[in-house]
């Protein structure tokens, strides 16, 4: 497969009318995901702390929820980056702002594949230590 | 030269430049991987689903009642098939747009193509529509279970 890095085309393409309805309306929906995430984590985290106050035992599920809602808080503020620049930029006819909202997107592409990643290595993780310990009990 | 500058600005408008370029290529380099790597574990779950459910199932009527709960068991697993089936059919959707996002926009800058390109944004587009309504309704069951929590804590 070949991956060049950058794209090398004598004709470059353009943001024409169509192109930046798509992006206004994608900038808009991201924000919505963005915020309705931000939302959601802040809402879990909270009753996950009155559940720790309530009952000491579960200090384990606040600490993963507050992970948990940290992760979420990195990537969708990254992604509320891209739906605002992005959307200022449309508007305005701002360069700057656009390109940037546009490496918002990017970045918010590359944390979530990072985070899989590292799910994936914990998931082999795991399916490696279960089937020793299976093969362990067996024997 | 004025009438020139001042002609010009007229015409401004945003460009895909190099930056923008590279930051659309990197997105679709990313947003390919999340795709493939999403469909390969969706392909695994459902394959263990497939395995595990019928085990599960099986436990079901072999704890009690075997009679009163072979009814429920049937019942349990087919609102339990259907569930899953709307689940994966809403992975794949979501999927397969950001495959498209990926490959088209990737196509289009490689090879100067605009409208391989703008369907790649579209695909981007849908994707964020269908992915925000999912998330409104999840932050709407989170409301609705935080507000119970409260209600029954404060009891």
């Amino acid at each position: 497969m070949e991956d060049i890095g950058q794209p090398e085309s004598l004709f470059n393409v353009t943001l024409d009318h169509e192109g930046k309805s798509h992006l206004r309306t994608a900038a808009t929906w991201a924000k919505i995901v963005a915020i309705a995430s931000l939302v959601t984590s802040g809402l879990s985290f909270l009753t996950a702390i009155i559940g720790g106050v309530t009952n000491p035992g579960q200090a384990s599920t606040v600490i993963a929820s507050g992970v948990s809602a940290g992760i979420s808080a990195l990537l969708n503020i990254t992604l509320l980056g891209f739906a605002n620049k992005t959307i200022t930029g449309l508007n305005t006819i701002n360069q700057y702002e656009f390109a940037d909202g546009i490496n918002q997107l990017r970045r918010y592409f590359r944390i979530m594949g990072i985070l899989l990643i590292i799910a994936l290595a914990f998931c082999i993780l795991a399916v490696i230590g279960l089937l020793m310990s299976t093969g362990l009990s067996r024997a | 030269m004025d009438q020139q500058e001042s002609h010009s600005d007229i015409f401004q408008d945003l460009e895909v430049d190099a930056s923008v370029q590279h930051s659309f290529w990197e997105a679709s380099r990313w947003s390919r991987f999340i795709a493939i790597t999403y469909a390969i574990a969706s392909g695994l779950a459902v394959v263990a689903l497939l395995f595990a459910g019928k085990a599960i199932l099986e436990g079901f009527v072999r704890a009690g009642n075997m009679e009163e709960l072979a009814g429920a068991t049937g019942i349990l697993g087919g609102f339990l098939i259907v569930m899953l089936l709307i689940v994966l059919g809403i992975t794949a959707t979501l999927i397969v747009l950001l495959l498209r996002f990926a490959n088209q926009t990737r196509s289009g800058l490689q090879h100067g193509q605009q409208a391989t390109f703008n369907n790649g944004l579209k695909s981007l587009k849908v994707y964020f529509i269908i992915y925000g309504s999912l998330t409104l309704v999840g932050t709407l069951f989170v409301l609705l279970a935080a507000v119970v929590s409260m209600f029954a804590l404060s009891r």
